[in-house]
């Protein structure tokens, strides 16, 4: 039968099954891969080779690996490659900077936010720790480090802990609270912001709460503040507690 | 219409999650995914003089060089080395029954199960049309096939599903059994 004769399709149904049964409808790029393509395309290499006319319809297919362009464009590549390193190893060098455009999604904010909520409302399922000197079980538990900072002398008293998700990845979460204030620390991992992520930070200010982190090993490690603190305040108790990272 | 240099890549960037979605159907690793479209990304840089816009659409475009891409690194051959054989043929002589549309209501995690076991061509095809919502035009001009082409796949992607989920929809009463 030609191509022609075949009846033109259409299921609504079965569009809308497989829209609602399959993962990652909304699934995004990774931040990692998207500032590799983005500096592709700023570099010399996009520049250059852009300008060498090909065939769209052979561009898949042609011996791309053994052609001039291809060979120009890997040294581009590597030029911007190394330049990239030149740039790291100056950053390395440089006072810690905040940058928000390592940040986490919208939707990941409110849902850590909602976290701290639900665990201040005692809408959270049940802590699992209850003194801060048993937290390591929650390294276990995650088989990753966890932020456990002694808080005490700054007035906030450890509430509890558990493993709980958030965004569905595991995250040890602990509860300090001071008078009606409470906060959240909590250990996620930080594949979450991409692969070369070691070192990075974020804050933000989510519907009044202000959210801070950095990124160590696997973990990521946050601190959602208390409603009414601000973010200055949450990024500096995050540099003074920053290495209190408990393993198992 | 031959676009400027950083107008294409802005236009072509807008559409990295896309690529994204459908190669991480069509090679199931993240790893495998993002390398793909990069590569995928360096080779429309590469050819960003031959895109004409009105010929294509940005996006069935880069679809295509993935797709190109992909079959000539050969992971096709490694995940379905029968896939292609049935394409051409009629698709009135297959044994489709599709299942009534109120059958799939509460059916995702089978529809999933099911959706997965399929060939790489109907996966891909069944995505594009339902995930991305592309129309027959522009799947035809991704995938390098005629349209007549993305509607047989389309067909007997559904088929498939429908026989796969058969058995059980009859289980759960959602369709009457089949006389034996």
């Amino acid at each position: 039968m030609s191509d022609g004769t075949v009846p033109p399709f259409d299921d609504p149904a079965l569009k809308a099954a497989l829209r609602r049964a399959l993962p990652g409808t909304s699934l995004k790029a990774p931040a990692s891969l998207r500032e590799k393509i983005a500096a592709m395309a700023k570099g010399d290499a996009a520049q250059t080779v852009a300008r060498m006319p090909a065939s769209a319809d052979v561009a898949g297919r042609i011996g791309f690996r053994q052609s001039a362009g291809y060979k120009v464009m890997v040294a581009a590549v590597l030029l911007v490659g190394f330049g990239f390193l030149g740039y790291q190893l100056y950053t390395m060098n440089q006072p810690t900077k905040y940058d928000s455009q390592t940040a986490l999604s919208d939707e990941f904010y409110g849902q850590m936010v909602a976290a701290r909520e639900q665990r201040e409302s005692g809408n959270a399922t049940p802590d699992t720790v209850t003194a801060l000197d048993q937290v390591k079980t929650l390294s276990t538990e995650i088989s990753r480090g966890v932020f456990a900072p002694d808080l005490k002398a700054e007035g906030w008293a450890f509430g509890g802990a558990a493993v709980r998700k958030i965004g569905g990845y595991d995250a040890a979460q602990l509860y300090y609270t001071k008078g009606d204030q409470s906060i959240l620390l909590v250990s996620l991992p930080s594949k979450l912001l991409g692969s070369g992520a070691e070192g990075a930070r974020y804050d933000k200010v989510v519907a009044g709460t202000a959210i801070a982190g950095f990124a160590k090993g696997e973990g990521l490690f946050c601190i959602i503040g208390a409603k009414g603190m601000g973010v200055d305040e949450v990024k500096a108790m995050l540099e003074r507690h920053g290495s209190s990272i408990v393993r198992m | 219409m031959k676009l400027p240099a950083d107008q294409f890549q802005t236009l072509a960037m807008e559409q990295m999650d896309v690529l994204y979605r459908v190669a991480r159907r069509m090679v199931r690793s993240d790893h495998a995914a993002e390398d793909l479209v990069q590569e995928t990304y360096l080779r429309a840089f590469r050819s960003a003089d031959s895109f004409n816009l009105e010929a294509f659409g940005i996006r069935p475009w880069l679809l295509r060089i993935m797709h190109n891409l992909n079959v000539s690194r050969g992971m096709r051959e490694k995940k379905q080395p029968k896939a292609m054989e049935d394409e051409q043929l009629d698709v009135a002589a297959v044994s489709i029954e599709p299942l009534p549309a109120n059958a799939l209501e509460g059916m995702d995690d089978q529809l999933k199960q099911a959706f997965e076991g399929l060939g790489e061509e109907y996966r891909t095809v069944l995505h594009l049309w339902a995930i991305e919502e592309l129309s027959y035009k522009e799947i035809a001009d991704a995938l390098d096939v005629p349209i007549g082409t993305v509607m047989s796949r389309l067909h007997r992607a559904r088929g498939k599903l429908s026989n796969q989920l058969k058995d059980y929809a009859q289980r759960e009463g959602r369709i009457p059994r089949s006389r034996e």
